[in-house]
This record gives structure tokens, C-alpha cells and sequence, in this order.
């Protein structure tokens, strides 16, 4: 049986780990490095690393910093920001990390998607696809570049989009949320998964374990579980 | 294929685990070179192992199946292997993959996992072993099965 997965989502921005409350005010909570070594211990079933600063900044992903991470992780690792060349995404794979996740790329240049699909793999191509739910009747919006650039279109057609043209897995990151601890927005999740075939990872709300329960027993193993944090209370204090 | 080929290590690979006998782990597409051929490209394996890789039907009988299979997933070992060898209840690794390995004999198959069909997720044939699963990124089953090959 394939089990659900539980994912601790670490943001970094100036080398540093930080947290957010709806993609704002980044407060610094820690050593990236130390924290990998945290959830070692814990034995967590995936890590996504994303790196605020890089997009936003223009900015290439930093080889350094993603070479000690993949060094020192022992579950599988997705790593986002900055990415937007196949060259770009051949380096960091050849780093020993497993997935590469999309953003805003995605959205300017879709058809990048199927060429870097072809050279590392559907499996290691993950899109992130960044929504805010606080419009009209709850129907999502797409953003980008940290919740400040609007996408135009429906966020749910533009994931079959990335569906077709190779992604491997979609996460879906709920800003409204994020950071509030209120728990997954489960109609959110249901627009995407009733569509999608590929994995899905849901970002942005959990504060407890039922919130995790809640989201496996709706949507079922594959609608993959979630977000930021693990078993340890503490963990999910600072970084839920 | 292509690169492995032109890389100049062939012949001494070869060299070392068919003539030397020397172990050999593949892991995940490692494993999946380790066969004759695969759907996923025209050129031949290494053809080690007795076996061609397939690529997962879309449709099973609970209905579409979701891929890549992608997660950590349970492998249930035969009692025999000593990969598997250890204190341990259960097999979990982290699986990604669209491909899986079919051998042509049920002797080679260490240990098998169920993704709405049983597929071979450990093989080995004398000194050529092969998993579908990725050990260095499966925490302590993971740590627990390198160190079982390391002693071979």
C-alpha cells in the first residue's frame, strides 16, 4: 500500500530559514542545515525546500547551498526557486536532489516544462501553483513571484495544462492560508484532484494531526498529504 | 545506454561483475539497465538480468492508476534474502518510478511491492542485485539494506 505522505516545507531567504504568515514578513527561525539533520531524525517522508529570494530576486538557485542540503538529507528532496533553464535544472538534479519544483516559470514559458520533462524525467518535475481562495465564492487565483504578480485564467485548467505537458506531480499552495493554522481548504483540494491524475501535495493550513487525518481520509492516499510539519509539536509550532 | 556505452567503462564493468564476480547494486533506472530491454528506449540493457522493463498500465482494476508511482511504499522480501537481512517488521522505501521490472524467472525476485499489481522491487541474479526503491533516501530500512550489500 502506498502511504501518505507527510512533508515538511522549509522557505529560505538570505541563506537563512524563515517562516511566513500568507507569503509575508519573514521571520528567521533557524539553520537550514541543522533543520535537515531535525528531520532526519524524525524520519519524514519528503522535504521541499524553496528559496523565496531567488525568483523574486531575478537570481540563479544557489548551487552551494542545495549541494549541502542534498548532501545531508536522507529522504528525497524537492528543491524550488529560481529555476528557468533546463541547464538550471540538469545542475541541481546532478546535486543529488530528486524533484524540481516550477512557479512562475511555468506560467510565462509553459512549454519549458516538457523540455526539461524529457531530459530529467516526468517524476522530478513538480509545479507549484501558488492560489489565493479569499475571492468570490471561494474560486482560486493564481500568483506568483511570492503572492505579488496575479496570474490571469483558472488555476485548476492552467494544473491539467502542466498535467499534459509533463509535470509529474502538482502542489498546490494555498496562501490564504498559509501560515494561519486553520486547517486545509478541502474544497480548494477537491477543484484540483477531480481533475488531476498525477500525485498531489497540498500546502498551507495544518496546524494539527487531524487537519492531516482529515485531508488522507477525503481525498484518499493519493490525494498526498501535506504540509510543513512532522510529529514533533515543537517542529510544528516553528515552522507550520 | 548510450552514455554508459561511450563512457569506455563497459568492458571493465563487465569485466568486473561477470567475470569477478564482483557485487553489483542498481538502483531504481541503475536497476532497470540491469535487463534486456525497456519499453522506455530501443537500445538494449545491459542484460544482466533475465528481464525487460515495462511500463505500468494506466488502467487497473480499481481504475486509473495514478503515475509516476511516487511515495514510500511497503516491499514484502522473500524470508531467503540477505539484503533484506535484519531486525526489522517492516520494508518501507520511497519509490518513484513509471517503469517496472518483469523478470523472466521468479527466482530472481528478492522482494515484490503492491501498486495495484505485484512488481518486483528487489532482484538478484548471483552477484547482480537490483531495487526499484531508493535506499539512500528511505531512512533507517534504507541505511539498514546498503549495509547488507556492503557486507556481501
Amino acid at each position: 500500500m502506498l502511504r501518505p505522505r507527510i512533508i515538511p516545507s522549509l522557505l529560505i531567504s538570505n541563506s537563512g530559514l524563515v517562516k511566513t504568515i500568507q507569503f509575508k514578513d519573514p521571520k528567521y527561525v533557524g539553520d537550514p542545515i541543522n533543520t535537515v539533520r531535525i528531520f532526519n531524525e524524525k524520519e519524514v517522508d519528503e522535504l521541499i525546500v524553496l528559496d523565496i529570494d531567488a525568483t523574486a530576486k531575478g537570481a540563479e538557485p544557489n548551487y552551494n547551498v542545495i549541494a549541502n542540503l542534498a548532501a545531508e538529507c536522507r529522504m528525497p528532496l524537492c528543491y524550488g526557486g529560481g529555476i528557468k533553464t533546463a541547464e538550471h535544472a540538469n545542475r541541481i538534479i546532478g546535486l543529488g536532489v530528486e524533484k524540481i519544483s516550477f512557479s512562475s516559470v511555468a506560467v510565462e514559458n509553459p512549454l519549458i516544462i516538457t523540455e526539461i520533462a524529457q531530459q530529467i524525467g516526468n517524476q522530478s518535475v513538480v509545479v507549484v501553483i501558488d492560489v489565493r481562495t479569499d475571492g468570490k465564492k471561494g474560486a482560486p487565483t493564481q500568483y506568483t513571484h511570492n503572492g505579488t504578480k496575479k496570474v490571469a485564467g483558472d488555476p485548476v485548467e492552467f494544473a491539467q495544462k502542466m498535467e499534459r505537458l509533463g509535470a509529474g506531480e502538482i502542489v498546490i499552495n494555498n496562501i490564504t492560508n498559509e501560515g494561519g493554522m486553520t486547517g486545509y481548504d478541502l474544497d480548494l483540494v477537491k477543484r484540483f484532484r477531480d481533475v488531476l491524475n498525477v500525485p498531489m501535495t497540498v500546502l498551507g493550513g495544518a496546524s494539527k494531526l487531524d487537519d492531516l487525518t482529515e485531508l488522507v481520509q477525503t481525498f484518499g492516499v493519493i490525494a498526498q498529504p501535506p504540509e510543513v510539519s512532522s510529529y514533533s509539536k515543537a517542529v510544528i509550532a516553528q515552522y507550520s | 545506454m548510450n552514455l554508459l556505452n561511450e563512457s569506455g567503462m563497459r568492458e571493465t564493468l563487465d569485466d568486473l561483475v561477470i567475470n569477478k564476480k564482483t557485487p553489483v547494486l542498481g538502483i531504481c533506472v541503475g536497476m532497470q539497465i540491469l535487463a534486456k530491454s525497456s519499453d522506455e528506449g530501443s537500445m538494449p540493457g545491459l542484460g544482466w538480468i533475465d528481464a525487460r522493463v515495462r511500463k505500468f498500465p494506466t488502467e487497473s482494476s480499481k481504475g486509473a492508476r495514478s503515475l509516476p508511482h511516487m511515495g514510500w511504499n511497503d516491499t514484502d522480501p522473500i524470508s531467503e534474502a540477505s539484503l533484506f537481512a535484519g531486525e526489522r517488521s517492516d520494508w518501507p522505501f520511497y519509490f518513484l518510478h513509471s517503469y517496472y521490472f518483469e523478470c523472466a524467472n521468479e527466482a530472481d525476485v528478492l522482494a515484490t511491492t503492491d501498486y495495484e499489481m505485484q512488481f518486483a522491487s528487489a532482484v538478484s541474479s548471483k552477484n547482480i542485485y537490483g531495487v526499484q526503491f531508493h535506499p539512500e533516501k528511505s531512512h533507517a530500512a534504507g541505511i539498514q539494506l546498503l549495509s547488507n550489500f556492503g557486507g556481501f
